[in-house]
């Protein structure tokens, strides 16, 4: 039977709604760059990731890096939904004296495999994480999200030739590239040109996918890793910033701005709800 | 020291198959036994100190007990932030080995010098700092390493390797070691001044004056028992090390007798607030700094002494 990708297309709505929800109640803003990833972490979390809240310390877990921190919101959302942490959990999004904060951090929250807040250190920390799953002879695998323009940050390139000298074909770096990042568009600020084609040049074996295709995502996924040391691989997800509510997308000031209620209404309504 | 902890790390790492070395592409002709007998155990990461770090991290992160090893200067400053949020912030237990602490890469110039490292390292949360003085206590600091379970920064020098003490160390009973007894003075010294140390007590020995003498490769967390201590029985402490006034041995030692309101005085013997202005061995930039054991005794002389 042909695969629908209806769970995955029902997971991701219910993320994005509850997402709004959240940054209209906290006003944490980068809502943007939360729409552009969902769609990535949504077919990661219910069809990759053979993550479940029994097995957080399993050593052969996959791994799952959020490296562009500042979308925690909607990893959060993804975590409560996966049932990893409590839904009322939510309610405690930068609320002060809890652990749910604007970016997500380790060991206070289940599930969160890394820190993050300041760019371009999830890879790096990442190809550690794979070179020890190889040297120790665990399975699963390291996937790590980036934004395209954390990709100005020399350390992912410091990555990048890192993870194919060592043949590290247990790593996957997922670009979301949305063109767009805090004070332009990628073109204004820094122009990163074609990633693909830089990744390669450093050793990758690139992917360059519709980041909101679920079908593209996943057989993308799917065919990205091997047991036996081989090339890693980059998976450049182009992507519409503030994807799924069509006055945020491609705006670069989502990056920044929350929905007062009256957008929030707008963004459930072409969300179907 | 280099040599002490291959040595070390290899006894260790035959103990555990967790154990692993990550270089950063520095350790020419003495690494290369390990590497052979360790295989996927060495990792060279080259000359990307930033993901150098990073990668013990995530080698941590996964249950490995990475020793990770690099050029003091290169490592601590480049690096500062990936030793901030990746290995002191999330809790990692990497063992970070500097070589090269204080003018040990003297001619080098600044770019290679290092002695801001310990005020960075110790200024960080979760982490502790060792600057062991010589051979024994680089083993004893690899072992406390190796079963603290948290993030610590080993600070040695370069190819000095002078025996001082002649007895094994265990850091677990005390985190410091008593030399010599003396009266008056206490001189407290961390790290690669400890040879020189020796010779400061000895040569002031001769000029009839008898200080006592401390190893304190602690210097994060510092022995408050011990300041405490010293400010009961002498008049004078003074501190010694390769390394920036500010922020060191000396400000650790200073911020204890204000602290506990230690009626005490304290001298600091370590680097101005300054980079090197010329070009020197670490032998003539120390005199320069005044640090050199004969500047030391002198200033002793002369301060307590009236000499």
């Amino acid at each position: 039977m042909a695969d629908n990708y209806n769970d995955i297309r029902e997971f991701a709505t219910k993320v994005r709604k509850e997402v709004a929800k959240i940054l209209n109640r906290t006003h944490d803003s980068h809502i943007g760059g939360g729409y552009s990833s969902i769609d990535i972490l949504s077919v990661l979390y219910t069809r990759v990731l053979n993550i479940t809240s029994e097995n957080l310390n399993d050593p052969n877990r996959d791994i799952f890096i959020l490296s562009k921190g500042h979308i925690a919101a909607s990893l959060y959302t993804v975590l409560a939904y996966k049932g990893i942490i409590p839904f009322s959990d939510l309610d405690k999004h930068v609320v002060d004296g809890e652990n749910y904060a604007g970016h997500s951090r380790r060991y206070v929250v289940p599930g969160i495999e890394m820190s993050a807040g300041s760019l371009g250190h999830g890879a790096n920390v990442g190809i550690g994480m794979a070179y020890a799953k190889r040297c120790m002879g665990y399975t699963g695998n390291v996937y790590v999200l980036m934004g395209d323009g954390e990709c100005n940050e020399g350390t992912v390139w410091e990555a990048a030739m890192c993870a194919a000298r060592f043949s590290l074909s247990n790593l996957v770096l997922i670009v979301d590239r949305n063109r767009l990042q805090s004070y332009g568009s990628d073109v204004e600020v820094m122009n990163m040109g074609d990633m693909a084609q830089k990744f390669r040049s450093f050793g990758c074996n690139v992917h360059e996918i519709d980041g909101h295709d679920y079908r593209q995502i996943l057989n993308s996924l799917m065919t990205s890793t091997a047991r036996m040391p081989s090339t890693p691989t980059v998976i450049i997800a182009n992507t519409t910033k503030g994807k799924g509510a069509s006055f945020m997308e491609n705006r670069l000031e989502w990056h920044f701005k929350s929905p007062n209620d009256e957008q929030l209404a707008i963004i459930l309504k072409e969300l179907g709800e | 020291m280099r040599s002490t902890f291959v040595k070390v790390l290899d006894k260790i790492a035959e103990k555990d198959e967790k154990v692993i070395c990550v270089i950063g592409d520095t350790g020419y002709s003495v690494f290369e036994d390990f590497e052979k007998k360790y295989k996927e155990r060495f990792v060279n990461i080259g000359i990307a100190e930033q993901n150098f770090v990073s990668f013990g991290a995530g080698l941590a992160a996964m249950g490995m007990k990475p020793f990770i090893y690099n050029v003091v200067s290169f490592m601590t400053y480049r690096a500062f932030e990936q030793i901030e949020l990746d290995i002191c912030f999330q809790e990692n237990p990497v063992v970070l080995v500097g070589v090269g602490g204080g003018h040990a890469y003297g001619p080098a110039g600044p770019t290679h010098h290092g002695y801001f490292d310990i005020s960075l390292m110790t200024s960080l949360p979760n982490m502790t700092v060792i600057c062991p003085g010589d051979p024994i206590e680089m083993e004893a600091a690899m072992y406390a390493a190796y079963n603290m379970n948290s993030p610590v920064y080993i600070r040695i020098g370069r190819s000095v390797d002078p025996l001082v003490h002649s007895s094994q160390i265990d850091f677990t009973k005390s985190r410091y070691l008593e030399i010599h007894k003396g009266k008056d003075v206490a001189l407290l010294v961390t790290g690669t001044m400890l040879k020189d140390a020796v010779k400061i007590v000895d040569d002031l020995k001769k000029s009839g004056i008898n200080i006592s003498l401390y190893s304190v490769p602690f210097v994060k967390p510092i022995d408050e028992e011990l300041i405490i201590k010293c400010s009961e029985s002498y008049d004078y402490i003074f501190t010694l090390e390769e390394h920036s006034i500010n922020g060191g041995l000396g400000t650790a030692v200073g911020n204890v007798i204000l602290e506990k309101n230690l009626s005490v005085r304290l001298h600091k013997f370590g680097f101005p607030d300054m980079f090197a202005p010329v070009t020197g061995s670490r032998e003539y930039l120390n005199k320069l700094y005044g640090i050199d054991s004969d500047s030391v005794v002198n200033t002793i002389k002369s301060l307590v002494y009236g000499e």
